[in-house]
């Protein structure tokens, strides 16, 4: 996958406005993910990772790309995912709200990109592994987790509607997280 | 599946209540300290993180991307046309900065480069000019003021709107070579990540190259100033009078040791010690310097001079764009001399295989070398024989 990329990079220098539109499609997804994980809101991830792009097509003359484009489009789309986020007054549906400076300190220190991570991203078989995982979890741990990754409640709510603390949600989530950890490290 | 009993640690729950964005500030706190407390905790988190991350399945239906992409490429089309409205609306200002820009545009240099200035980068502090040379290319400009610049292959120069109204000053990428316009009440300032010139009127050359250890100013004519970031993060002065250079080792990480390794990565072990006017501790000035071997790049004909393969390589890599891989370490110690003028890539390879023991071949882009080990004796024994006389 990485590989097409820089092929398709190469042809978006020389203008060619199809090849750009193959790379949209086939990695804004990802990088969408990508970005939301950093701002936590979806619409702000798609604006940032449709930023990028653009200038990436205005600027393509100019720019010079070391070492693979996937990172490259990657590291792009971590820092104005950064910025986007510092220039945010709060962060929203945050139980106690973090002063979004702080947040933002931590995420530029702490979000490690590395390769390996990168290629899941766009990995098919990643989404299927996941799935995989999920569906073998003990019952109530796939039903906590589902709710709060898919219907993407709150835990407040999902302890509520679950009758249960919310310390065992957490528990839940976090077992959750952990098979899949298993899962995509043992198949790299 | 194997069950596994799991430790309920306030860690776990904590990185949960990150990622579900249940963290209050006191957890936030804590766990920061925990994270920066080890490689292994950062690792631990980061695991977690990039799980959840990768398990948000918002599997996009094929017309919601291509919704998605319709979306972008109306912003695509409003952006070219804003561009070239604009452009439109700047050559009537007489503005000198634009219409240098202008100017620029039209020069269409000789080595079939496309040069195109961009006027406005989003989310930039005021209006940036940028310009950048790919690899496999060379050219030159003419700033404002005047002032000619020569830019190798690789690098990229910016600079603001405000050039020329106290100061003038670029941020340098790659190497140039500055021909500086005299203007006594402007001071010239090109900064790169480490080192910082500043010039009145004078020729010289900058190398800092982002993947190199080391930052070069050779100085042909007039003088410069010198700033350097030495290790203790203080400032360091320094002037050069012509045919001086100045070699800056970029900051070292710390658990790297400044050892004699790396002033053989920079050559110096070669320059005898009269010519090594000055040994800072993070830098190293050379005096009596052929400066054409370090400017001549930007002319017709490229003047080396024992230059080690070693470090030869990269020069080459740039301005042909290709990839070098050495099959043998000592390869790189073999030294060569010559000038290289318009060869393509398989001439050149030809002629240094009449003075070093190297076999090679091409596929596509990328050149890789061999030590001919039947020529190796062969060679050392000319090579000997050459020291000796």
């Amino acid at each position: 996958m990485n590989s097409n990329l820089d092929q398709y990079w190469r042809r978006i220098t020389c203008g060619d406005e199809q090849a750009l539109e193959k790379l949209y499609k086939l990695t804004f997804p990802s990088l969408v993910r990508y970005a939301c994980s950093i701002t936590g809101q979806q619409h702000l991830a798609e604006e940032v990772v449709q930023d990028v792009l653009l200038k990436l097509w205005l600027n393509r003359t100019l720019i010079v790309v070391q070492g693979s484009f996937s990172s490259y489009l990657f590291r792009s789309v971590h820092n104005y995912a950064l910025n986007a986020l510092r220039q945010q007054k709060t962060l929203k549906q945050s139980v106690n709200q973090i002063v979004t400076e702080e947040l933002w300190g931590f995420i530029s220190n702490n979000y490690d990109l590395d390769e390996q991570f990168i290629d899941q991203l766009y990995a098919e078989e990643t989404g299927e592994l996941i799935e995989k995982a999920i569906e073998e979890l003990p019952e109530q741990c796939r039903h906590v987790f589902r709710m709060s990754r898919f219907e993407t409640l709150s835990i407040q709510e999902i302890a509520r509607e679950l009758k249960l603390s919310e310390n065992t949600i957490k528990t839940h989530i976090y077992r959750a997280l952990h098979r899949i950890s298993e899962i995509l490290g043992s198949n790299s | 599946m194997k069950k596994v009993d799991l430790p309920e640690s306030k860690i776990n729950i904590l990185i949960v209540s990150f990622l579900t964005d249940s963290i209050d500030h006191e957890e936030f706190i804590y766990l920061q300290q925990w994270i920066n407390a080890s490689a292994e905790n950062r690792k631990y988190f980061n695991n977690l993180k990039d799980s959840w991350t990768l398990s948000s399945l918002k599997k996009e239906s094929a017309s919601g991307l291509n919704n998605s992409w319709l979306e972008f490429k109306e912003k695509l089309d409003l952006n070219v046309e804003q561009e070239s409205k604009e452009t439109g609306r700047r050559i009537n200002k007489p503005n000198y900065l634009r219409l240098a820009a202008s100017w620029l545009l039209f020069c269409a240099l000789g080595s079939g480069l496309t040069w195109i200035i961009s006027n406005r980068l989003k989310n930039s502090v005021g209006n940036t000019i940028e310009i950048s040379v790919p690899l496999g290319s060379r050219n030159s400009i003419k700033l404002p003021d005047g002032t000619r610049v020569w830019l190798n292959a690789g690098t990229t120069l910016a600079y603001n709107e405000n050039y020329g109204r106290k100061t003038r000053t670029l941020d340098l990428t790659g190497e140039a070579y500055f021909d500086v316009a005299k203007d006594k009440s402007h001071p010239f300032i090109v900064k790169t990540a480490g080192l910082v010139v500043k010039a009145l009127g004078t020729k010289f050359n900058i190398k800092a190259y982002p993947d190199e250890k080391t930052i070069s100013a050779t100085l042909e004519e007039g003088k410069i100033d010198v700033s350097l970031l030495n290790r203790n993060g203080q400032t360091q002065k320094v002037v050069l009078n012509p045919n001086q250079k100045i070699i800056y080792f970029k900051k070292i990480r710390e658990s790297e040791i400044y050892t004699e390794s790396i002033e053989d990565k920079a050559n110096l072990k070669s320059v005898p010690d009269k010519d090594i006017s000055m040994k800072l501790k993070d830098a190293s000035i050379l005096t009596n310097v052929q400066t054409e071997l370090f400017t001549s790049w930007k002319d017709a004909r490229w003047i080396i001079k024992g230059e080690p393969l070693g470090t030869l390589a990269p020069m080459l890599e740039r301005r042909y764009n290709l990839r070098i891989v050495f099959n043998e370490e000592e390869l790189k110690k073999y030294k060569f001399s010559g000038t290289i003028e318009n060869e393509t890539v398989d001439q050149l390879l030809k002629a240094m295989r009449l003075t070093a023991p190297l076999d090679y071949s091409i596929n596509k882009d990328t050149i890789i070398l061999t030590l001919n080990k039947n020529y190796k004796d062969e060679f050392g024994k000319i090579m000997t024989h050459k020291q000796t006389n």
